[in-house]
Parts: C-alpha cells; structure tokens; sequence
C-alpha cells in the first residue's frame, strides 16, 4: 500500500489559485467549470481564472495529491450533454486548505491588531 | 428551426479559434486538459454572451488570451521541471564521461591510423579504438546530450543528433558487410563521420538556441573535425592538418562531456 508521504506545510503558502480551488471543493465535488464559478463568487469576482489556470493548477493539485478525479458524468443542472471530469479534496487538501486559513486569519489578526482594517479606521484610530 | 446556444456562429468561431490556440500548450498537458479546457472555454462564451452580448465575448477574449499566454509560459517551464527531474542525474554524469572516453580513445586510435599509414601497423588497435571503443561511447554520449538539451535545442537540433546517432553506426555496420576491400573500409569509417556531423548541425542550431548552460560554440567544434578531413580527404588537405583538426575536435569533444558531466538536473521541489 503506498502512503503519502507529504505534509500541509509542504504546500504552504498556497497560491491564490490553489486556495480557491480548494476553497470551492470544500463542500463538495464540482467540476472545472463549477470551480470557475465558485471561485468567482466567492471572491465577488476579484479573481478569474481562465481555463487555462484553471487546468494548470488542477494538474498540479492532483500530482501533490491535494484533489482527486471522482468520475466523469454530465452534469443535470447544465443544458449539455457532454460528460465532465468532477473533482474532490483529498484528506491532504483538506488539511491543507484548514492550514492556510488559519494562517490567513492569523495575518488578520495581525492586521487587526495593528488597526489596519477598514472597521478600525471607522472607529477612529489614524 | 432555433440554433442552440453553442451552435450560434459566434460561439462556433471563438471555440474553434480557442481550440487552435491549445496546440501552444505541451501536447501531454494539450491531451489531457484539452478538451475540458474548450468546454469551459465554450460555457463562458455562452454566459458570457448571455449577460453582454457581443460585448461580453471581447471582454472574454481579452481575459482568456490573458490567461492564455500565461498559463503557456507556465506550463511550458513546468514541463521543463518536470523533464529535469525524470532524467537520472547519474546517466547524465555518465553520457558525459562516455564523451570525455570517447574523445580520448578516439584522438588516440586516430593518430595511432597516422602512424600507420606512416609505415607502422596499428591498424587493428586503431581500429578497435575509433570503432569498437570511441563510436559506442559517442552514441552513449551524444544521446545523453539529446536528452538533457534537446528539449531546449528545439525539434531540428534533437532529431538531427538522433539521426547522426542511428546512421552513423548503421553506416559503419554495412561497411562491415561489404568485405575486406577499400570501399568498405571508406564506408567503415564513414561513420563516425556520420555521426559527428550529426553533432555538428546540433552545434549549428546551438548556437542559435543556446541550450547548453555555456560554451555553445563547442558542439560545432566538437562535431567538425573528423567530417571536415573525410570530406576534404583527396583534396590535397596535408594529413597532419587533419590530424591537428581531429586534436582540436577530441578536446572540444572532452569539454561537452564536461560540460554535460558539470550540469546535471538537480532535484527541483514543485509547489502545487
């Protein structure tokens, strides 16, 4: 039986891309174009990935073993009868994408600390 | 009768022109990706024709050329990584010794033929050095050449190495059928000729792709010596000048083995 030998940190800091790939797989598998949509949504369209960094980044997130392929089917909701490619975190995603959130957060924290956010300038600090 | 969506001619076209403009990825990330790539592509054309219309497609196109040229540039130097790290640095080290033994048996074996036009007999350790030592340590050599820079020395430069390697010996292997005469011995040694002028065309097209880390020069001095003197052999060319010329060309030979031996891949980490 082979075993992973890789550990979250390995993969820390995470690109943009990867987190919100990861991100969108969070509560379920979807496929590339539900990523897109996802991510879209998730950052109010501040980051949009193309196809192009979409794939690359899948690629590269399936070698590390961040995500996996689950199956190909078509999808109901959309008016296409092509079959698509779903992808799924792997437990290594997952405690991967845990890490860089709190991470992220712990840099909030910092921001917050430091009075740097916009709710800090509101209540009057300079 | 109402055209579906994806059938409409803008979206016909921008997914046709998408598809065409994959062929820039690598082919194993073009084969593997491809065809969920235009899907995606081909569901943005729609939405994005949906919610702007015409409009909506020039802001895609815009973006996704974008990404396009990106994630090209991106795969490509991934590629690269990853072809790195496939390649056993140990043969590498080795293909750049089979060069350095290779030049050496080779200089030898040559003058040692020198001496024995001179009057000597040397012939059969000649022989055995140019064609039995010196060729299969260059074909070792000359392939790991191939493997570690042809990627960068681009289709003409990788294949024109690989011919030189699978001619010049087949070459030499007719010669050996053809009996004990002159013709069959010019054919026999025809070969290493072969071969090395395979390395020399690689050095031309190094020069101009610079696929070796420095020295890109050297191939063409490494591979022109032997081939220039068969070529120019009745031409009243003093045999000593060919000699000189081989000596010239053993000790560039030696320095892309060291070359090859000094840059071998090293483990490169791969961030997801």
């Amino acid at each position: 039986m082979t075993q992973t030998l890789q550990t979250p940190e390995e993969f820390l800091p995470l690109t943009p891309a990867v987190f919100n790939i990861l991100l969108a797989l969070a509560d379920g598998e979807k496929h590339g174009y539900g990523i897109m949509l996802e991510v879209e949504a998730n950052t109010k369209g501040q980051v949009l990935m193309g196809p192009g960094t979409l794939y690359g980044s899948i690629k590269r997130m399936l070698q590390a073993d961040l995500i996996e392929e689950s199956d190909e089917r078509i999808d109901p909701e959309m008016d296409d009868p092509r079959r698509r490619s779903y992808y799924r975190l792997t437990d290594l995603g997952r405690r991967t994408l845990r890490m860089e959130a709190e991470r992220l957060a712990s840099q909030v924290q910092i921001a917050k600390t430091k009075n740097i956010l916009a709710t800090d300038f509101l209540r009057g600090v300079p | 009768m109402i055209s579906q969506p994806a059938e409409l001619p803008i979206v016909k076209f921008s997914v046709m022109v998408y598809q065409t403009l994959l062929f820039a990825y690598p082919t194993k990330f073009h084969y593997e990706y491809g065809s969920q790539m235009v899907q995606v592509f081909q569901d943005c054309c729609l939405r994005a024709l949906r919610q702007d219309g015409t409009n909506g497609i020039l802001k895609l196109w815009a973006i996704t050329l974008l990404d396009l040229i990106q994630s090209v540039i991106s795969e490509h130097a991934h590629k690269e990584i990853e072809m790195k790290k496939e390649m056993d640095p140990e043969i590498i080290r080795l293909a750049g010794g089979a060069l350095i033994w290779g030049a050496m048996t080779f200089v030898i074996g040559m003058f040692l033929a020198f001496l024995s036009t001179r009057g000597a007999n040397f012939w059969a350790i000649a022989d055995i050095l140019v064609l039995f030592i010196s060729m299969p340590l260059f074909v070792v050599g000359l392939l790991g050449l191939r493997n570690r820079y042809g990627e960068k020395a681009g289709w003409v430069g990788k294949n024109i190495l690989l011919i030189g390697v699978i001619v010049g010996p087949l070459i030499s292997l007719l010669g050996f059928f053809g009996g004990a005469n002159e013709a069959s011995w010019s054919l026999i040694y025809s070969g290493p000729a072969v071969l090395l002028a395979g390395l020399t065309l690689f050095g031309f097209v190094a020069l101009y792709k610079r696929p070796l880390p420095r020295w890109n020069i050297i191939p063409i001095i490494a591979g022109i010596g032997y081939p220039a003197s068969s070529f120019f052999a009745g031409s009243g060319i003093p045999e000593s000048m060919s000699l000189i010329l081989i000596a010239i060309q053993a000790i560039a030979l030696a320095a892309l083995g060291y070359i090859l031996k000094s840059d071998v891949p090293k483990e490169t980490a791969a961030p997801a």
